[in-house]
């Protein structure tokens, strides 16, 4: 593990790392409240959580540098090694796995407190549903990997296109190929009620909101700890 | 003058919105110190970060130590690991600490060697009492410190040139003639070992600066060995009689009540006989600010 997550304990500050989580948990509570009860069915507050986890997750890290690779005068230091991009982009693969874990945990949690306290009913269709969700991002992280590796020369550029793409597949790709899988699956989509158009819209509404709450909650925690970790990004 | 090359280059171009960075020949000797000098803007840093590898969206050749082109540089793990970069500010960020910059630097590259970097740590004076301080973080240091800890860190790899954008800078006085010492110190170690500057502060790296290339709006306007340049630009003095006479030909005039004293060339000399003046040496700071006065669009 020690080896696995190196560049990332590198260019990631620990305790950074854990306030910024604990402020993402906050502001997905907050949101999952609001939405969840929209929503209704266990399943749509699931699949509203997990997106939002996964969505905020990637664009906190890619917009603010969540692991500090966004500045540009630290790329500097990076692009003078011949391995840097790449030491860098280990870096972001990592992180991105860390995301993933941390979008299962509390897809896991949603899946605890609505199946098993407020309705009594458990449906192991959310399971599979957390499953098909995580290998859909991951894989969108390897396909932002391979076009910005491929077509992006200037940081700006990677930075740009890894954005773009993030919000693309995030917003786009994940929920439609999701929902495919599962009605080939057979699993009756009616279940999880709010994913049409309405799911869309409450969606982003979810996303907006816990977006601005974790900004929120990120800025105020990190300036009372007066780091100054986010002044050079 | 032909001379062994560490890095050479041909039509180099890089295009901004306003500015234009456009050098056609550009040619920096192997085992010398040499300074890129000019006024803010002239386009130094962007071709710095264009030799280190940094900006790769420019147009032209570029062949390093003689036998690696530019797509060496970004192919051939060999070539960057050659040169030493140190940027305009310190680029490390805030939280890390000195062991993180530590752990950083050996991530970046092979040639890293830890018991140097905390030798270098040490030699520059970093922490207060000269000891190695590796949960200290980057936040806690003063800017001069923020730099000596970059130098710390770029020494410590064994590599052939360093590419150095405003070193002196941030520097006191004292350390800015312990800079001078590095380099020297730099260049002798190892044969073949190159150092290429930019600065601003011309009087204090004149010392440890053999040839230099001087830049204005982009393009480089001077270059040459200082030893050169010091017998093709002359300092001259004279009346303040004379001082009209003498304005068309030198490339900058000072008066004050007992003269003038201006730069000219060496071979125009001959147009100042019959006036009351005397020559000496100009320093690079001298023939420099000479050459950017002749150039620059400040009024």
């Amino acid at each position: 593990m020690g080896k696995l997550l190196k560049e990332y304990r590198v260019f990631a500050s620990r305790k950074m790392r854990i306030i910024e989580n604990l402020c993402l948990l906050g502001a997905f509570g907050l949101s999952i409240l609001i939405c969840g009860v929209l929503m209704g069915p266990a399943l749509g507050m699931i699949f509203v959580s997990m997106t939002i986890v996964l969505v905020i997750s990637f664009i906190d890290f890619y917009m603010f540098g969540g692991i500090a690779v966004k500045g540009q005068i630290m790329m500097d230091f990076v692009r003078s090694s011949y391995k840097g991009m790449d030491v860098v982009r280990k870096a972001i693969i990592e992180d991105a796995y860390i995301n993933m874990a941390r979008a299962l945990i509390i897809s896991l949690g949603s899946i605890i407190i609505s199946d098993f306290i407020l309705t009594k009913n458990f449906h192991p269709n959310n399971l599979v549903y957390a499953l098909i969700i995580g290998f859909t991002v991951t894989s969108s992280v390897y396909f932002n990997q391979i076009i910005t590796r491929k077509f992006a020369k200037t940081m700006m550029a990677h930075m740009g296109c890894i954005y773009i793409l993030t919000i693309v597949a995030s917003l786009l790709l994940v929920p439609p190929v999701v929902i495919i899988v599962l009605e080939n699956g057979g699993i009756d989509i009616d279940y999880i009620g709010s994913v049409g158009i309405a799911g869309y819209i409450y969606l982003v509404i979810a996303i907006l909101l816990a977006f601005v709450l974790n900004r929120i909650l990120v800025k105020t925690c990190i300036n009372g700890f007066k780091s100054g970790y986010r002044d050079t990004l | 003058m032909e001379f062994e090359k560490v890095i050479s280059g041909k039509n180099i171009e890089k295009d901004y919105k306003s500015f234009k960075l456009n050098v056609p020949e550009l040619n920096i000797p192997k085992g010398f110190a040499t300074a890129l000098i000019g006024e803010n803007g002239a386009g130094k840093t962007t071709l710095l970060n264009i030799l280190a590898g940094i900006r790769t969206d420019y147009k032209g050749e570029l062949t390093y130590f003689g036998k690696y082109s530019d797509k060496d540089r970004e192919s051939n793990p060999v070539v960057k690991e050659m040169i030493g970069y140190t940027g305009t500010d310190n680029y490390y960020l805030p939280h890390w600490t000195v062991e993180g910059v530590e752990e950083l630097t050996s991530l970046l590259f092979d040639n890293f060697d830890k018991a140097l970097f905390r030798k270098n740590y040490e030699d520059l004076a970093i922490s207060a009492d000269g000891s190695f301080e590796g949960g200290k973080k980057v936040s806690e240091l003063s800017d001069g410190t923020k730099i000596k800890l970059v130098l710390a860190s770029v020494l410590a790899r064994d590599t052939d040139l360093l590419i150095m954008d405003e070193p002196a800078s941030p520097l006191d006085p004292l350390m800015r003639d312990k800079l001078n010492d590095l380099i020297r110190t730099y260049l002798t170690e190892k044969e073949g070992r190159s150092v290429f500057f930019s600065t601003h502060n011309i009087l204090d790296m004149e010392s440890v600066t053999d040839y230099a290339i001087i830049m204005e709006h982009g393009e480089v306007v001077e270059t040459g060995f200082v030893e050169d340049l010091k017998e093709k630009y002359i300092l001259v003095k004279g009346e303040l009689a004379d001082i009209e006479k003498a304005k068309d030909i030198l490339y900058t005039v000072s008066t004050n009540k007992y003269g003038f004293e201006g730069i000219c060339l060496a071979e125009n000399l001959d147009k100042l006989a019959g006036m009351d003046v005397t020559t000496e040496t100009a320093t690079l700071f001298q023939i420099s600010v000479a050459i950017m006065k002749k150039n620059t669009r400040v009024k």
